[in-house]
């Protein structure tokens, strides 16, 4: 069997429904399955915190789906959205709208 | 007693507020959940309601204005079977890049989520295929909800968004001030092009020897076409189209190679083979572009463009990535480049012009005689010499739109309208209707194969009733020929499923008020295309072609660029 690698995202959204629908409905499309979910208030009123982790076979089409779920989330965290998130063993930090 | 202050209903905010944004038209059909909406019609007689016969035609009908005018079309339905009607047309839009705003009704929000009659979860369906969706279960929200749909749509990359208006929330009567249409979430432009990445472009463009230029959807979404060909006038770099590039820059421009990918030009898919740099503009390397990704392009560098970051990367990994809106991007390059004069690049593009030239049938079948049906090819250059490619062309899908994009010379701004993302069978009838109410003065073709007619026929209803000047060319080889075509060549010419047993065409479009006309020989042809253009109102002509006729040359799906076949 393949080795899947395991990805986890940590995105910041908009406590309102529909969101983290939309978050796994791009995930579902790819044909990605999650492995954990946990979404939670943070400290900002009306943000929530998501963190997903999801299994695929090939590391190469993440950059994408990261992309993607920023201009979802980007929507929806004001103007500074910030996301990390874990490709193997690196992390990245991606500042969205922030000035850096 | 307390002084009455003024009040509103909110399916009359709602129709105010699509007033604020400049809604003309509008294209739907009603049903019980939006019946307040249409009642609020009277009052705004700024909006102009089409009804069309079919709830997908309306889809298609906003994006025929949305394509036309750059600005979102609106398209609106009832609940459960009008708003599933629509999917169609959104995913297409969505595919596409096409800005509209779909509109509708959904029961009350007391019974949502009770299977209520006429109830269907549209924005758990939509999700995938909307920039964004809203469903309204505030009347005070409408006046942001509507600002913020508009904008969302034609900002950025653009696309389709819903909003889902239950009935509860249309008949709410609320006073009518203290309303706040601020937008909450304003978009961040892209990054632009940065002063390495225009060094790196520039050493890359001062080193190449065979580059090419990509022209994209981007290219005339941005209203960049003059920023585009500046560059290319500056740098003498030869360039190709994507299907929906074309008419970006006119057809006739001597650097112009033609379409590029599955059914592209000769020359363009050999330079596209053995170029060493490619800048793509407003692009996004569809798999129809490239064929099989590992062997595309092996020797180039590419310098990609776009304002959509998921886009870049994704398919074909760029040397020089630019997140930026083209025209900045595209006036930096501009002044880095160098002018060459190309000469054997042009010469290996001339010899395989040529090549074409000289096994492409339609310059051999100029002169079929009375027994034998017109080419497609031939039609389409007939009526691309007839309007000097200066008429609105929409196309369906299939064969026809192949031709239509290869033959007709495409010589005036954004005039080809087809489905390109989605391939849905059925656009055409109804997006130029959206056409040709944004461009009232202009002569709008429509060019359909006999299976892509049958599925909005009934539009031609709505042709009749609002009298929709269009000029049906209707190619009729009594089958589905594109499937017909990969079962010839793919599938041992088992033709199952695509031969189609047709209507009396004429009959029918008369039996709608619609004078037509058949053609079978190529000396008809062009008589019938002149009273197509001469007659007031729509016009039907149907020539009738022959079923094992050909779209060349091909690149299989999947395939290498080498693997491209001329004849079958």
């Amino acid at each position: 069997m393949r080795q899947k690698k395991l990805h986890t995202i940590l995105a910041f959204a908009h406590n309102q429904p529909g969101v983290l629908y939309k978050l796994l409905s791009l995930i579902r499309k790819k044909r990605y399955n999650v492995e954990t979910i946990t979404v939670g208030h943070t400290h900002v009123e009306g943000i929530s915190r998501m963190t997903i982790s999801f299994s695929h076979g090939e590391g190469n089409k993440i950059e994408q789906i990261v992309q993607q779920i920023a201009k979802i989330t980007a929507d929806f965290y004001e103007q500074e959205a910030v996301m990390f998130y874990l490709l193997s063993e690196k992390v990245f930090i991606r500042h969205f709208g922030g000035k850096k | 007693m307390a002084r009455h202050k003024k009040t509103i209903k909110g399916a009359e905010l709602f129709c105010r507020s699509l007033v604020k944004e400049g809604v003309t038209y509008l294209f739907g059909y009603t049903g019980g959940a939006i019946m307040p909406v249409y009642d609020a019609f009277p009052k705004f007689p700024q909006l102009k309601h089409i009804m069309v016969r079919h709830e997908q035609a309306a889809a298609f009908a906003a994006q025929g204005v949305a394509r036309a005018s750059g600005k979102p079309g609106v398209c609106i339905a009832t609940s459960g079977p009008g708003a599933t009607n629509l999917m169609t047309g959104i995913a297409d839009a969505h595919l596409d890049s096409i800005p509209i705003v779909a509109i509708t009704g959904q029961v009350a929000t007391s019974v949502i989520g009770t299977d209520a009659f006429q109830e269907s979860d549209i924005i758990g369906m939509l999700v995938p295929v909307t920039k964004q969706s809203y469903i309204l279960d505030d009347p005070y929200e409408i006046p942001r909800v509507v600002k913020e749909a508009f904008y969302l749509a034609n900002t950025g990359r653009k696309g389709p968004v819903i909003i889902d208006l239950p009935k509860d929330i249309a008949n709410a009567v609320i006073p009518d001030d203290g309303f706040d249409a601020t937008i909450r979430y304003p978009v961040l432009p892209p990054p632009g092009i940065g002063k390495d990445q225009v060094a790196h472009a520039q050493r890359l463009m001062a080193s190449s020897e065979r580059p090419i230029v990509f022209v994209g959807h981007g290219v005339i979404q941005s209203g960049a076409q003059g920023e585009v060909r500046r560059f290319l006038e500056k740098s003498n770099m030869p360039f190709s189209c994507t299907l929906h590039g074309i008419s970006a820059l006119p057809g006739d421009h001597p650097q112009y190679l033609g379409m590029m990918g599955m059914h592209g030009t000769v020359e363009a898919n050999r330079a596209i083979e053995n170029a060493d740099l490619i800048i793509a503009l407003g692009m996004r390397f569809d798999d129809r572009v490239t064929g099989k990704l590992d062997e595309y392009a092996k020797d180039a560098d590419v310098i990609h463009v776009e304002h959509d970051p998921s886009e870049i990367n994704k398919n074909v990994r760029a040397t020089v990535p630019i997140y930026s809106d083209l025209k900045p991007a595209v006036v930096e390059m501009t002044k880095v480049v160098g002018h060459k004069p190309y000469k054997k690049w042009y010469a290996f593009a001339a010899e395989n012009r040529r090549y074409w030239e000289g096994i492409d049938p339609v310059n051999q079948g100029n002169s079929r005689g009375d027994k034998q049906n017109p080419l497609m090819g031939t039609v389409i250059r007939k009526l691309s010499d007839l309007t000097d490619g200066r008429d609105n062309v929409v196309s369906d899908v299939g064969q026809h739109q192949m031709f239509a994009a290869r033959y007709y010379q495409f010589n005036r701004f954004n005039t080809w309208f087809n489905s390109g993302g989605l391939g849905s069978m059925g656009f055409s009838v109804p997006a130029a209707m959206g056409v040709k109410y944004t461009r009232p003065k202009e002569r709008v073709w429509v060019i359909v194969g006999d299976g892509s007619f049958q599925m909005n026929i009934q539009e031609l209803g709505t042709i009749m009733e609002q009298n929709i000047d269009i000029k049906i060319l209707l190619l009729n080889n009594n089958f589905l020929g594109m499937v017909r075509q990969w079962q010839d060549l793919f599938h041992g010419s088992r033709f199952i499923g695509t031969p189609v047993k047709n209507p009396d065409f004429i009959a029918l479009a008369s039996a709608y008020g619609i004078s037509g006309e058949r053609v079978t020989a190529e000396k008809s042809l062009e008589p019938a295309l002149r009273r197509a253009m001469k007659h007031k109102g729509a016009y039907l002509v149907e020539i009738v072609t022959d079923m094992d006729e050909m779209i060349m040359p091909m690149i299989p799906a999947g395939s290498r660029f080498s693997d491209m076949r001329v004849t079958r």
